[in-house]
């Protein structure tokens, strides 16, 4: 990884980075906005980039976690906004996994919390290391293995429930 | 803990063929990202923790040395043969008379056994100011006998002065030649006096003196340790606490050892170093043996000096900063927990 230019790092891990924010935010066009500005702000940044602390998709991720975690604060102003001026508020069912999730697994998602997805899409989806994945939450390995199997736990329950359903 | 991902193989399976990949826009839009020119990292902590500890022990052996130089007034006298008629009469041996002895402000003529010798003139020690003074002397004698004669005189005239002998050889062989060599120290107020007496035991080949001013360096350390005294008497006065203590550790600390430096600079000072060669020979060179510290060892004690006063500091804003440091650590680690549990707070209700 010693010498990875910014360019090369962008194009092999554009793909990683875009799934995991549309796990997390649950909205595509949401992530795709949230996937340029956290390239934007690794070539921003890229001088601080150490190959020898961790991969560059890790470092992207926890860019893009950052990311993520702006938007959600900033939609949560805005919810209770609306909710100040009695309009309703923002439902859950806004966020949708429509294009490219079957029915169940959408509507499963959909029903797990943005940390519950996250932990999914950092360790099965992108398929990154437990130690790795752990550094982007901020939290132990045995946490981070604890969490992701409740979170898969519960998204099977889901789905199975809605296939008996 | 085996991995939770094999307990669900087909919702594994599903999650990573899940997902809409990036549109073509964005992929333009990063690529346009890559394209700008990419700057080198820099490691400019690692560069400037290497850096500050090398400037500092530069700046001390640059400030040593310039100091050391300034210390340094060398007077370089010497006096080549300097021709004294030989006495007229045998050599007795010299009976010496300390009591009433003249100052060594004073060139004086020794009369002894109603023999005259002339004058010989020595750099006298400047009474108003310490300095550092070496002599070194070459005395011929006519033989071996006047040679043990002189060599044991003159180290009786030494103590006799207050001084005391430091290294003593001597060596004879069965031509009839021979030689001594002394080094001895005496009161530096009463040098020109020795040089005159050790002079006296022969006749004079050759004489070379040394002169180093260090008054300059024992009012600067006197002054600082003034200053000192007023902070830690100021401080003194103040109520007690655990800082007010360690401030006070460390200055005394520094004052100790700026006292203990000027003994040493002052003791040197008040005794002068005398190298005297007793020889048969009638011409001989000056071998003097270096034993004063040259340029280059003050200079290296100077900067010595300077880096214990720059850790003296560091010790200073380490003591009394150190509560102040592991304060905000822990304000700053309570910080960071706190922002920890609030985003997770906030994922858990996304």
């Amino acid at each position: 990884m010693n010498g990875v230019t910014f360019a090369e790092a962008a194009e092999r891990h554009l793909d990683d980075v875009h799934r995991y924010l549309v796990f997390l935010t649950g909205d595509r066009t949401v992530a795709e906005d949230l996937t340029a500005e956290t390239f934007e702000h690794a070539l921003r940044s890229w001088r601080r980039f150490d190959p020898q602390r961790g991969s560059a998709k890790t470092w992207l991720c926890q860019l893009a976690r950052t990311a993520a975690l702006d938007w959600f604060r900033a939609e949560e102003r805005r919810r209770r906004r609306e909710e100040r001026f009695a309009r309703d508020a923002a439902d859950h069912e806004e966020l949708r996994f429509s294009e490219g999730f079957s029915p169940a697994l959408a509507d499963a998602l959909a029903h797990a919390t943005a940390a519950e997805r996250e932990v999914v899409a950092l360790c099965v989806v992108l398929e990154l290391e437990r130690t790795a994945a752990a550094r982007v939450l901020g939290i132990s390995e045995t946490a981070c293995t604890t969490r992701l199997s409740r979170a898969l736990h519960k998204l099977e329950e889901r789905m199975t429930a809605d296939v008996r359903a | 803990m085996s991995a939770p991902e094999l307990e669900y193989p087909h919702l594994v399976e599903e999650l990573r063929l899940a997902g809409p990949p990036p549109s073509d826009e964005l992929r333009e839009r990063v690529r346009a990202l890559g394209a700008r020119p990419q700057r080198r990292p820099r490691r400019r902590l690692k560069l400037l923790a290497v850096a500050m500890p090398v400037a500092a022990v530069l700046a001390a052996l640059a400030l040593g040395t310039l100091e050391g130089a300034r210390d340094s007034q060398v007077v370089y006298g010497e006096v080549g043969a300097a021709s004294a008629p030989p006495p007229t009469a045998k050599a007795q041996p010299w009976e010496l008379q300390e009591a009433g002895a003249p100052s060594a402000a004073r060139a004086f003529d020794e009369v002894d056994a109603g023999v005259t010798v002339e004058r010989v003139t020595a750099l006298p020690p400047n009474r108003t100011r310490a300095q550092q003074y070496r002599a070194d002397l070459v005395v011929h004698v006519d033989s071996l006998e006047a040679l043990s004669l002189a060599t044991s005189n003159a180290m009786q005239l030494t103590r006799n002065m207050g001084g005391y002998l430091l290294s003593a050889t001597q060596d004879t062989s069965a031509d009839g030649r021979g030689y001594s060599s002394l080094v001895v120290r005496v009161p530096t107020q009463k040098v020109q006096r020795a040089i005159v007496r050790f002079a006296q035991l022969g006749t004079i080949l050759e004489q070379q003196v040394h002169v180093q001013d260090v008054q300059r360096t024992l009012d600067k350390l006197f002054r600082e340790a003034q200053a000192l005294r007023a902070q830690i008497a100021k401080l003194e006065a103040e109520p007690q606490t655990p800082e007010r203590d360690a401030k006070l550790r460390i200055l005394r600390l520094r004052l100790d050892e700026l006292t203990g430096r000027s003994e040493r600079i002052a003791q040197r000072a008040s005794f002068a170093r005398i190298a005297l060669t007793l020889t048969t020979e009638e011409t001989a060179a000056i071998t003097p043996v270096p034993d004063e510290p040259g340029r280059l060892e003050r200079a290296w004690e100077r900067s010595l000096d300077i880096l214990v006063g720059e850790a003296v500091v560091l010790l200073y804003v380490v003591l009394v900063g150190g509560p102040f440091v592991v304060l905000a650590a822990l304000v700053w680690l309570s910080a960071r927990t706190g922002r920890r549990r609030s985003r997770e707070a906030l994922l858990e209700r996304s």
